[in-house]
């Protein structure tokens, strides 16, 4: 297995764990205490800039090892991945607005939702088009 | 409007310079053997440095090694 298909498939499972074991429990206490408040939001920004900080400069060191072919693959992969997960929640809001009408309500829930499960989509469709790429080499 | 296509001799050259692998010439300009595969065949266009490196690794002009087809 190559490096690149090693990064996609390390990517894809570690994102399906954190989102099954930790994003979605999360959530759901969450939801189910009904946290809110200014300090409620603080919290998130002290633990969620960091770790979203050191995670980019992560992958930010880790581009640098590969060549530029694989530097083209993981790119192309991200532009993708952008574009599905800016439609899904383009469509997220469309259909909602169609579905329920411009006078209705939804619950507040719906929106991390709906950011929470397009970041896990837009991970998945990243890592897939990067296995696809490989397969298709390989097979080449 | 025509679509020029890259051409290469990446894999005649190899055999001349004492039957060089894939990998010892991958190792020798810093890619992967993944990447020589792709070139070779003519799938990936290469950036001017990796050409340049890869012409200087068989002792040649880039010319020599990559050509232009219209």
């Amino acid at each position: 297995m190559n490096r690149l298909k090693k990064k996609a498939w390390t990517e894809l499972i570690s994102c399906g764990i954190g989102f099954v074991l930790i994003t979605i429990p999360l959530f759901l206490v969450m939801a189910h205490t009904n946290a809110r408040g200014l300090e409620f939001v603080l919290i998130w920004v002290i633990f969620g800039v960091p770790t979203g900080l050191v995670m980019y400069l992560w992958e930010a060191k880790k581009l640098k090892q590969y060549d530029e072919r694989e530097r083209e693959i993981i790119q192309k992969a991200f532009s993708f991945s952008m574009m599905i997960m800016v439609l899904y929640l383009m469509g997220f809001s469309v259909a909602a607005f169609f579905l329920i009408g411009g006078g209705g309500s939804v619950p507040v829930v719906f929106m991390p939702l709906m950011f929470f499960t397009g970041m896990f989509l837009g991970q998945a469709v990243n890592s897939f088009i990067i296995l696809m790429q490989c397969t298709k080499e390989d097979d080449e | 409007m025509s679509k020029d296509q890259l051409t290469n001799n990446i894999r005649r050259l190899r055999f001349d310079a004492g039957e060089m692998t894939q990998q010892q010439l991958a190792d020798k300009v810093g890619v992967t053997r993944q990447t020589i595969i792709a070139t070779e065949q003519g799938r990936y266009a290469p950036s001017l440095p990796l050409a340049i490196k890869i012409a200087r690794a068989f002792g040649k002009q880039v010319e020599e090694v990559f050509q232009l087809e219209s």
